[in-house]
């Protein structure tokens, strides 16, 4: 983990619907920085804006390799602009481990983009993987090796994939099996990963516990045992 | 009057220290990160410690809000037992004295917590951390539970020191105390749903409220350790010309990259 600089060289701006005239959400950035502080697959880089007190730190996670950079997936602040510069620091806590025996990798973006599984594509592919992506929503462009189905279709096609990468919100965690198919108390029936949205507000320095997720009978820190946790944690009872 | 002031000189020598809840429990690297020279902070003030083991909040968040932001995450941790098994050996190696922030919420907990951290290596102090309802009577009660032979801090909301500040320095009559510290005050948001959360405050926001405070209690002959919304030197710099004997440093520290110097 590293502290260091950087700029944002590219901001693009999707709106949310037509009508709504709302940016949140949909803004990912290209960010120029040191290739020491670009973030591996779910793993967060922290960063401020430089010219400001604020006291919360934006996380920013890889969506695609830049040149000199990377492209971090949204949300982003809708108030970034071009040129800002940003004080970094990270990587922080742990990222997504594609297993090299996985052949049918399933990716699931509940009740998000799923620009944040994007960089797994490339590596399932390189290891002649097939794949599948459940998501709601708009896409971004994707290969064409890359089937598509709805969120809802996850747990028909569970028992096909024999690798689940799951991005999902903290509080959606108690619904996941219900997501996945399984009966209360079941254990997840693949290998897998789940990345943790959540605030991390102190981001790994602090263990402030306002991420803190409950595993079996403990509880981990989304900042500093994940983001990125075993699908096998106890993280749904 | 009877007031024993702890002449204590890792708040002498250098007048910042990092406030509970910010760092973690040792000063340790973070995950390889060297981001602070500790030798440029007076102390180590751990993450709060119950005698317990406490769970996170069941409504464990935070919310933004111009000028800071609420946080709110019921303190957990691995209570006092667990927290020495891990890091007695860090505090003893530590570099700097390490203050344990104590949650207090009975006087017999704290007591037994108090005994217990005395003679542990490294342990040069302690920070009681009052329960946000407390009120004069057992302010004393806690205070006095905590009295032992390590230098006593007692923290204070902020927005709770000038209510109860005469309450601690009455219970230390006759004992040392190394200072009273202002921890962050409590506030109420309403989330996108409706509900209303309660939590701490933290947040540049904050430091006109802590200058005052800090000003208007030089007086008391208690030495004060002012917190709350300082993000630049200057705002330490003021808190100290108007009567802090110490600052403490907070959110600011979790940009990791914070020199003291700067």
């Amino acid at each position: 983990m590293r502290v260091g600089d950087g700029w944002l060289a590219e901001v693009r701006l999707e709106r949310s619907g037509p009508e709504s005239g709302s940016v949140s959400g949909s803004v990912s950035a290209w960010v120029r920085c040191p290739a020491e502080l670009i973030p591996a697959p779910g793993q967060a880089l922290a960063a401020w804006l430089e010219a400001d007190t604020a006291p919360l730190a934006t996380p920013l996670f890889l969506q695609t390799a830049a040149p000199e950079g990377f492209w971090a997936a949204p949300p982003l602040p809708s108030t970034w602009s071009v040129g800002t510069s940003l004080r970094l620091r990270g990587p922080l806590g742990n990222g997504f481990q594609l297993p090299p025996t996985a052949r049918r990798v399933a990716l699931a973006a509940v009740d998000a983009s799923p620009a944040r599984l994007l960089p797994l594509i490339a590596a399932a592919l390189a290891q002649d993987a097939a794949l599948a992506l459940f998501a709601d929503g708009p896409l971004p462009e994707l290969p064409t090796a890359v089937e598509f189905f709805p969120l809802a279709a996850l747990a028909e096609n569970l028992a096909w994939a024999d690798y689940l990468a799951l991005d999902a919100p903290r509080a959606l965690l108690p619904r996941l099996p219900e997501l996945l198919g399984l009966a209360p108390g079941d254990p997840p029936p693949l290998d897998g990963q789940i990345l943790i949205a959540t605030e991390m507000p102190c981001l790994g320095l602090g263990a402030c516990g306002a991420c803190a997720v409950t595993s079996g009978r403990r509880y981990r820190l989304v900042c500093r045992d994940g983001p990125v946790l075993p699908l096998h944690a106890g993280l749904w009872g | 009057v009877g007031l024993i002031v702890a002449k204590v000189d890792w708040l002498l020598t250098q007048p910042l220290l990092n406030a509970a809840g910010m760092l973690g429990f040792a000063p340790e690297k973070q995950g390889g990160l060297p981001p602070l020279d500790w030798a440029r902070l007076g102390a180590f003030v751990t993450n709060p410690i119950s005698l317990q083991p406490r769970a996170p909040a069941a409504q464990r968040g935070i919310l933004a809000y111009p000028g800071g932001f609420l946080l709110h995450s019921g303190y957990p941790n691995p209570g006092l037992k667990a927290v020495l098994r891990q890091y007695a050996a860090a505090w003893a190696a530590a570099p700097l004295p390490i203050v344990a922030h104590l949650l207090a919420r009975q006087p017999h907990e704290v007591d037994a917590m108090v005994r217990r951290l005395e003679g542990v290596a490294g342990v040069a102090g302690i920070e009681l951390g009052l329960p946000p309802e407390v009120d004069a009577a057992g302010t004393r009660l806690l205070v006095q539970a905590a009295l032992g032979e390590l230098p006593l801090i007692v923290r204070l909301p902020l927005d709770r020191v000038w209510e109860l500040a005469a309450a601690v320095r009455e219970a230390a009559f006759g004992a040392p105390l190394a200072g009273i510290s202002f921890g962050p005050p409590r506030g109420a948001l309403a989330t996108p749903s409706g509900a209303f959360v309660t939590g701490r405050l933290y947040g540049p926001g904050l430091f006109p409220q802590t200058l005052a405070i800090t000003g208007g209690l030089a007086s008391l002959g208690v030495p004060l350790i002012a917190a709350g919304g300082v993000y630049q030197r200057e705002q330490w710099e003021a808190l100290l010309a108007v009567g802090a004997s110490a600052v403490q440093l907070d959110t600011v520290l979790w940009r990791g990259d914070f020199a003291p110097s700067e």
